[in-house]
């Protein structure tokens, strides 16, 4: 079975000239399946950008990245064909789509081409497993942020994916909002699926099965 | 910091924004200009001709007779300012640039005023052999000054100067290929003529309200002189309309409308930025600056803005209109406005920037009257959003709730477009009105499809052939009326029913039922205010008077509607001849070859019977050119206007927008969005757009070009689908720019918005 996530020498400089900062500088990471992996550390260490250059978001200056197998280069395209398939990502600003139900939000990803199917009974299963039902037709506005956030991980998750990717999922949220949401994001890592988190909060990284600390652009732990 | 200081420092903080309204104002200036100019040229064309040629009030053409004789007539007459004589040959061959025509019409003109204006060179004098040639034959022929023409028997002649006459449209549009000669060169070449004869003599007038009073004289003077014929200034421009005066009436009347269009879509557009602006208004406010400062701040910011890009417009469309407007006016012998189009195109550019400032400042003091947490929410994002209700058709649809979920912007974009999707609407109804002018005779309420020179005695002969249901000779006599001699009025009879010939729609009364009735068209009901039951009292060209009692008005387009329809008895009783020509109307279904060939062994040329503007083809291309510019000034106007409400949406949902691309979506998912959201502003605006044209515009211009008839300028299905194929059009090269756009930002930038 292909790992969830195998980076490799991703190195990413921020700024140019004398301006310039290495911000990575040979990342190697690898997730295991069921895996949660917790990387910390101080604001501005670069955990976001490591995030954003393992869900593709963002080019590397250097390196390679791996989903379930699947090379995460080339076109725009070629690169959102794989995030469609293989990734799930949650957002510390929930960053759900204020005009369409909260329902609505989750089922985004599934009317994407190449998406998995049976995506409208997942959605429901999540729905239903993340206690939203009773809410699902509203509109992100009217909910609270707990419930923004699980609707943003029930998103993440629609499309089945070998890796979900949370960048600070409870840095919006109060303790209990935050501990519900750290439980989903356990259970999430389950069979061939492998979670990244990003965080500060040591209370999050503690579910973790692996925390790694970002300091200098590399990693350690 | 003065408002204009900061308003200039956050519009060059926004370079992309800045940019993108600064050429929305351009291209609605530019039609503006556009319209400004062609409208001020078209409305004062004539005047400024009759100006420059000094033309005078009255010309009076006849036979040759010597100048004494007529000197003698004419130098006692009440009211006159002075006299000039012409003698004009005719059939003249006339060869020049490479250019020969059988047709050319010498004009022998004597010292003092000539009612002609030399536009370039210098005027005819002495005894040497040269001439003004009229401007349309130097356009045509490419002949300037300096070269020279060859004047049938004269020999060579000099060309001095070019001049324009507006007592007549010009070459081609006018057949004859005109010039002024001096008659002391002409009898240097071919001796004294020692009765010195005339066939023209202008009359100056000083007191153009008493022109009725010299007139009355002037026929009683000149009672004798044989095919006299008076023509008046207001004949002179019945004369000019007849070539293409409906088609000016058209142009003016769309630029009157453009500069409507144009400014309603600026100030929706300047409104729309402020509407962008409310949280920034809301921030503002809740920091503590007053209501005045935040709409001074906005009325700078439009100021410097308008400004230029409005000036840059203005010049823009005056240049792309002066081409086309000046070949119009010069085909009618009249004259472009030149140094004289500066002041209403400084008023329109002042216009501009005042109601784009406007347009700012008012919703900005407003808006910040609003309590500034609402500003800060966004204000006019849709307190509903169509909750509750799941999105059907996938992307597209997503698009069109991201772009309509700002309502009042979506309401004002949706505005603009449909007045220029109207507006473009109206212009492809234009074309076809254009065409069905030039090829329907059906447009002048004709029913007969062949005209024939013969006798009108040979009706009864025609009317035996098979094929052809009816044939009577058709009358056509150029009178005045009798107590308004300078109105001209085309007088048309048939014997019996004249509706079987031609049968324009009544607008009021009955149709005429004896030879003591007359239908008057609207245009000469309205210049001599009759109506039904009143009496129109004419001068024939065979002086002696005839009456008839007003029996119904009708909508008739040809010559300028001054036209009345009688029985021919009393022309007849009057003096008037049979005429020469024969209308002859086609059976159902009847072989018009067949027809035609009867008609030739019966020795006559038939011919087609066109439309009002039959005789104005060479026109109708330069027309062509110049509504083509002013509906593309219009589409870049749409365009515009769907590109900058995309932009907004684009840069407001660039959170949403990077995601659905983290999420997974290509480039082609966000086309999608993006398409749905234009689409879901051009496609209504396309149906009210073709609405407003059948109910507002196309009424409208109807109404401004010719009030005494009415044009069909309703856009028809294949327009009105044409219109909204290609605002779908437009719409999706808008969704592809933004997308294009969309998609180059980086994913990350996007989502580190919020």
């Amino acid at each position: 079975m292909p790992l969830p996530l195998r980076a490799r020498g991703l190195a990413k400089t921020h700024g140019h000239g004398r301006a310039a900062r290495r911000v990575l500088d040979g990342i190697d990471l690898d997730v295991a399946p069921g895996e949660l992996v917790a990387v910390l550390g101080r604001s501005g260490s670069g955990k976001s950008t490591l995030l954003h250059l393992l869900g593709g978001l963002d080019r590397a200056d250097a390196g390679t990245v791996e989903i379930a197998g699947e090379r995460l280069d080339g076109s725009e395209s070629a690169r959102a064909a794989v995030r469609a398939r293989r990734l799930g990502f949650v957002f510390q600003a929930f960053h759900l789509v204020p005009e369409l139900t909260a329902e609505d939000n989750v089922l985004l990803p599934a009317r994407l081409p190449g998406a998995a199917p049976g995506a409208a009974r997942r959605a429901g299963e999540l729905l239903d497993a993340l206690g939203l039902r009773a809410v699902a037709a509203q509109l992100p506005r009217t909910l609270s942020g707990g419930e923004q956030q699980r609707f943003a991980l029930a998103r993440a998750l629609v499309n089945d994916p070998d890796l979900v990717l949370a960048d600070e999922p409870t840095g919006n949220l109060d303790d209990r909002s935050g501990r519900e949401v750290i439980a989903l994001l356990r259970g999430a890592a389950a069979g061939a699926r492998g979670v990244v988190m990003v965080t500060h909060d040591p209370g999050a990284a503690a579910v973790a099965d692996r925390r790694i600390e970002l300091a200098g652009g590399r990693l350690a732990g | 910091m003065s408002a204009l200081r900061e308003g200039a420092l956050r519009l060059r903080a926004r370079p992309g924004r800045t940019a993108l309204a600064a050429l929305g104002i351009l291209a609605a200036a530019a039609m503006l200009g556009a319209a400004v100019l062609v409208a001020f040229g078209l409305r004062t064309g004539f005047q400024r001709a009759t100006r420059a040629a000094d033309l005078p009030d009255v010309i009076a053409r006849f036979g040759p007779e010597p100048r004494a004789t007529v000197d003698r007539a004419l130098r006692a007459l009440p009211n006159l300012e002075s006299l000039a004589y012409r003698y004009e040959v005719l059939h003249v061959p006339v060869s020049g640039g490479g250019h020969f025509t059988e047709r050319g019409a010498v004009q022998v003109v004597e010292p003092g005023r000539r009612g002609y204006g030399v536009v370039a060179g210098r005027d005819v004098r002495g005894d040497a052999m040269e001439v003004v040639l009229e401007r349309g034959v130097a356009d045509a022929w490419g002949v300037g000054v300096g070269d020279r023409l060859e004047l049938g028997r004269a020999g060579q002649a000099r060309v001095v100067g070019i001049g324009v006459s507006p007592d007549n449209v010009a070459f081609p549009l006018a057949p004859v290929a005109r010039m002024w000669l001096t008659r002391a060169a002409v009898e240097r070449r071919f001796g004294t003529d020692p009765r010195h004869e005339i066939t023209e003599a202008l009359i100056w007038v000083r007191d153009p309200a008493r022109l009725d009073v010299t007139l009355e004289q002037a026929r009683v003077a000149s009672a004798g002189l044989s095919d006299l014929r008076f023509i008046t200034k207001s004949g002179v421009r019945v004369l000019l309309d007849q070539a293409a005066g409906i088609i000016i009436a058209l142009l003016a009347a769309i630029a009157i409308v453009a500069l409507v269009v144009a400014g309603t879509m600026l100030a929706a557009s300047a409104r729309a930025e402020v509407q962008r602006s409310l949280p920034a208004i809301g921030l503002r406010r809740a920091l503590g600056f007053p209501r005045r400062h935040v709409a001074g701040l906005h009325a700078a910011e439009a100021l410097l803005l308008a400004a230029p890009a409005a000036l840059a417009g203005v010049l823009a469309g005056a240049l792309v209109a002066s081409g086309p407007s000046a070949r119009l006016l010069e085909a009618v012998s009249e004259l472009p406005p030149g140094a004289a189009a500066i002041a209403p195109l400084a008023l329109t550019w002042l216009g501009i920037v005042v109601l784009v400032t406007a347009a700012s400042t008012w919703p900005a003091w407003r808006a910040a009257g609003s309590p500034p947490l609402r500003l800060l929410r966004g204000a006019d994002v849709s307190s509903t959003g169509g909750g509750g209700r799941a999105v059907r058709g996938g992307f597209l649809a997503l698009g069109a709730r991201l772009a309509l979920a700002r309502r009042v912007r979506a309401l004002s974009v949706v505005a603009v477009v449909a007045v220029s999707a109207g507006f473009i609407s109206l212009l492809l109804a234009v074309g076809s009105l254009l065409s069905s002018l030039e090829n329907d005779p059906g447009s002048l309420g004709k029913r007969y499809q062949l005209s024939v020179s013969l006798h009108g005695t040979a009706a009864s002969a025609i009317a035996a052939i098979p094929g052809v249901e009816a044939a009577a000779p058709r009358y056509v006599l150029q009178a005045a009326a009798s107590f308004s001699l300078a109105q001209p009025v085309k007088l048309i009879a048939y014997p019996g029913d004249h509706t079987r010939f031609e049968a324009p729609p009544l607008a009021a009364g009955r149709r005429l039922r004896g030879p003591g009735e007359a239908e008057v068209g609207a245009g000469l009901a309205e210049a001599l205010g009759l109506r039904t039951g009143s009496t129109l009292a004419l001068q024939l060209p065979t002086g002696r008077e005839v009456r008839f009692r007003v029996s119904g008005i009708v909508r008739a387009l040809d010559n300028d509607g001054r036209v009345a329809y009688v029985q021919p008895a009393r022309l007849l009783a009057a003096g008037a001849a049979v005429p020469e020509t024969v209308a002859v109307r086609l059976a159902p279904g009847a072989d018009e070859a067949r027809v035609r060939r009867e008609l030739t062994r019966l020795g006559a040329s038939p011919s087609s019977v066109g439309g009002a503007t039959a005789s104005s083809a060479p026109f109708l291309g330069t027309v062509a050119a110049l509504v083509r510019a002013v509906a593309g000034l219009d589409a870049v106007v749409c365009l515009f206007a769907l590109a900058q409400a995309l932009a907004l949406t684009a840069r407001e949902r660039r959170p949403t927008v990077s995601l659905l691309r983290a999420v997974g979506a290509g480039p082609r998912t966000v086309g999608l969005v993006f398409t749905g959201a234009a689409e879901a502003l051009a496609l209504p605006a396309a149906v009210l757009g073709i609405v407003l044209e059948r109910l507002v515009l196309g009424p409208a211009v109807s109404r401004l070009a010719a009030g005494y008839v009415s044009l069909p300028l309703a856009a028809g299905a294949g327009n009105a689908l044409g219109v909204a194929a290609g605002l779908a059009l437009l719409a999706a090269a808008a969704a592809a720019w933004t997308a294009r756009r969309a998609s180059a930002v980086p994913v990350v930038a996007g989502l580190g918005e919020e």
